[in-house]
């Protein structure tokens, strides 16, 4: 779909008056209800958009504009709006409102002069960057071998050289394509804060800090409802009104802070607000009149464990509902959206002074410097962010502890793990060089110890994303230009650093436990949980039991195609595949619709147990069971019923 | 010699171009080019419009968490991590595969490559759709070469593959 630069300049100013005329009259509903003027507004500003469109052939918008003429329509004839309506408008305005369409076509930034404006589709983009690592790549491996040709003219070799120079210029320039920075995004948010401000007769500042941090294009477009989510909920009940704040001795103008900062392969964005904080003893009220937990195990949850609750479908601490917030959905789609992108949340509270909500968001294309090192005759690459340092094992002192090689350094003891087993990586040669280097890294002060075959180099990658069918794959951030005929594969240091690692010198251990001459019952279980897991290992491995783990249902799939197990504990919220599925999945395999299976979930909801039980689940425990025997007990009773039947 | 499908799955020599299993009553024709390659000594075919490129054999590289017996690592292509299935494992064909050339076809706009041991053909055939009884899983039709029968390759199901054995 070609046109002239013109019009398309032209629809872009157009698109952006009518949006905000849309945008307008969508507060006014959500403030004032149904207005026979604004509808009539509403419905000018979408039937000239869906004209223009129309014009330019951009037919997705076309068929929003219609759709959201019919939608006022209906509200016109009937005299009133719902909230439904609302939200359903909400969806096809915003689906209109970004800088990449809904037909995922990158057009002009308003912002941008019209001289420099681009149209070109984002698959083109993604191509482009490609082409240009690969070339990247081949005059880096030209500049290699010339040096090795004899004789070579001088200029031929200042030419390769040149070449490779604008090459990575190139890889450069395309990479930063896909990116931009999140003003784009932080312009749409001041608007909105001042129309709510104005509509809750708040008095509010939002701070937006390193605007200029780089994100690609997509990820952005798919955050930003979570962090218009966010802004309504800080808005409408985060902050106190007026009264209270003065009585608090608090600043009358409310403060809204959005900090950005690449960490590594991921940006974080920070959402920090001064109200009230949250309320934990008002969550627990909901969870125990929810039925979630019963009143002993509620009183008994953590804050950080009540704070999880504000993520549940339908949860909201807020009584009253209101146009903006207190339906309980939100903050549901803000982490389901953050897990889809193989992000996450986090909350932190504090009574009176506010709260802050972290995203973390992994990019999917990013150029960092990485450690590349050897490890099964495959080059893996680490991001040199993680890298505390690297020693060779002739030069570091290494000891036992609790039953584990470790690494002796600055004070404390690092598990050390031989990267291709973490890795899960299959050497053709089992023979081991000695005094091979080990890397030692640092993921938010947990270390691990890796142990390879040899450091290649340190160097500045551009990294891809392996395919949508391994979108799933948290462990690998991207896959590097190739070097020679072989990838780089760049691991998330994160999750292997959540794995269950065996250190060296105990893989007997669990080797033996493999080839079964352990006549021990195996049990296997599965939660995201570091510190659930753990309880529940100990707690088998003292009843007796041996015991792995998998950090969630995609990874206790592998574990169970890969062993036999007498028994499977699962939780139920987990990432990439929850406890329900993991269940079907378990039921659908032949050899394994027998396996006894145990669900241990602490959101105690009695449509979860249901459902489980429904799916195959033998037994279902909230974790409160812990305290006591109950799991001990329960866990024998069902690996008696398997032996029995 | 090189086998056909008729004896890889255990079915009888069809001599005709009209096959007459009695589980597939009515079978839609259509002519295509196909590809036709052995692998394990029997021999296979691909429409041609789902391939990509055919190169010479490389090493691949494995990638952490994500390789398997099924797909047992990856191949740069056009600055592109290819995932390489390992169709003699897929099949449960016993004998090794030659590593002698790399076939890499597009479906579903998702690069794959499987590893045949020889190109033997490229030629228009006429596709029967439906499966070879007995062989269901990973083939969608057949079509017949030098008087035998020849599966195709069910390239979705084999390209889906991919994932599950990653799950």
């Amino acid at each position: 779909m070609n046109i002239g630069h013109s019009l398309e300049d032209l629809f872009s100013i157009e698109h952006e008056t009518h949006l905000k005329e849309m945008e307008i009259g969508l507060v006014e509903f959500r403030n004032s209800g149904f207005n026979h003027n604004n509808v009539k507004k509403l419905f000018r500003a979408a039937h000239s958009l869906k004209g223009a469109a129309r014009l330019v052939k951009k037919e997705l918008i076309e068929k929003t504009t219609h759709d959201l003429e019919g939608l006022l329509k209906e509200i016109e004839e009937r005299g009133s709006i719902t909230n439904e309506e609302i939200a359903k408008m909400e969806y096809l305005i915003s689906s209109l409102g970004g800088k990449i369409n809904i037909s995922g076509d990158v057009y002009n930034c308003p912002s941008v002069s019209s001289s420099s404006l681009l149209h070109i589709t984002t698959s083109h983009i993604s191509e482009l960057i490609q082409l240009a690592s690969e070339l990247s790549v081949l005059t880096r491996r030209i500049d290699i071998e010339a040096c090795s040709i004899k004789g070579l003219k001088p200029e031929v070799s200042q030419d390769i050289q040149r070449a490779e120079t604008i090459a990575n210029q190139l890889q450069r320039m395309t990479y930063q394509l896909r990116l931009t920075n999140l003003s784009e995004l932080t312009r749409g948010l001041h608007t909105i804060t001042a129309e709510l401000a104005t509509s809750l007769n708040k008095n509010i500042s939002l701070k937006v800090y390193n605007v200029n941090t780089l994100i690609d294009r997509e990820l952005l477009r798919k955050i930003e409802p979570c962090l218009i989510q966010l802004l309504k909920n800080a808005i409408d009940h985060g902050f106190e009104d007026l009264a209270e704040r003065q009585k608090q001795g608090k600043n009358a103008i409310c403060s809204l802070a959005i900090k950005a900062k690449q960490c590594g392969t991921c940006v974080e964005i920070e959402f920090k607000d001064d109200g009230r904080g949250v309320d934990l003893e008002k969550i627990r009220k909901k969870v125990i009149e929810k039925g979630l937990h019963d009143k002993t195990t509620a009183e008994a949850l953590s804050s950080e464990e009540l704070l999880e609750f504000l993520f549940l479908p339908g949860f909201s601490t807020k009584d009253e509902l209101t146009a903006i917030s207190g339906r309980g959905v939100g903050l549901d789609i803000v982490k389901s959206t953050l897990l889809e992108l193989g992000g996450d949340v986090s909350v932190r509270t504090a009574t009176g002074k506010g709260t802050s909500f972290i995203l973390q968001i992994p990019s999917r294309i990013a150029s960092f410097k990485a450690l590349i090192f050897k490890c099964a005759e495959n080059f893996i690459g680490v991001p040199l962010c993680y890298v505390n340092k690297v020693v060779e094992t002739g030069d570091i002192v290494l000891s036992r502890s609790s039953g584990q090689t470790v690494v002796r350094y600055q004070d404390e003891n690092i598990l050390l793990a031989d990267a291709a087993r973490v890795l899960q990586l299959s050497r053709e040669s089992t023979e081991k060089k000695n005094n091979r280097p080990i890397i030692i890294l640092d993921v938010k002060d947990r270390k691990l110890a890796l142990i390879v075959d040899s450091i290649s180099e340190e160097r500045e990658v551009v990294i891809n994303p392996l395919d949508s069918r391994f979108e799933k794959v948290a462990a690998i951030l991207g896959i590097a230009a190739d070097h020679g005929n072989k990838l780089i594969s760049i691991v998330n240091p994160e999750y292997i650093i959540a794995q269950p690692l065996v250190a060296i010198g105990n893989e007997s251990q669990e080797t033996s436990s493999i080839r079964g001459e352990t006549k021990s019952l195996k049990v296997l279980v599965v939660d995201d949980s570091l510190t659930v897991r753990e309880l529940q290992r100990r707690l088998l491995i003292q009843q007796g039991f041996d015991c792995d783990v998998a950090v969630d249902g995609i990874h206790g799939l592998e574990k169970l195609k890969e062993k036999d197990y007498s028994l499977v504990i699962t939780d139920i919220d987990m990432p990439r595949l929850n406890g329900f599925d993991l269940i079907t999945a378990i039921r659908s395999t032949p050899k394994l619709v027998r396996i006894p299976l145990l669900v241990i979930s602490y959101k105690d909801r009695s449509e979860d147990k249901e459902l489980a039980l429904n799916l195959g689940a033998n037994a279902f425990l909230n974790k409160g069971s812990f305290k006591d025997d109950t799991f001990a007990a329960t866990v024998r009773s069902l690996l008696r019923g398997e032996e029995n039947a | 010699m090189s086998q056909t499908v008729d004896t890889f799955f255990n079915l009888p020599c069809l001599a005709t171009e009209h096959p007459t299993h009695e589980s597939k009553p009515e079978a839609s024709t259509n002519c295509h080019s196909c590809t036709i390659f052995e692998l394990s000594e029997i021999v296979f075919a691909i429409p041609s419009h789902f391939i990509s490129a055919i190169i010479q054999y490389k090493d691949l590289s494995q990638i952490p968490f994500v390789t398997s017996k099924a797909c047992p690592g990856f191949i740069p292509h056009n600055g592109n991590p290819i995932p390489v299935i390992d169709l003699a494992h897929v099949l449960d064909l016993n004998n090794p595969n030659l590593k002698s050339r790399i076939l890499i076809f597009k479906f579903d706009s998702l690069l794959s490559a499987i590893t045949p041991d020889k190109i033997i053909a490229v030629e228009k055939l006429r596709i029967i759709n439906g499966p070879i009884p007995g062989s269901e899983s990973f083939s969608e039709g057949y079509t017949i070469y030098n008087t035998k029968p020849v599966a195709i390759i069910a390239l979705a199901r084999l390209s889906k593959l991919i994932c599950e054995e990653v799950l």
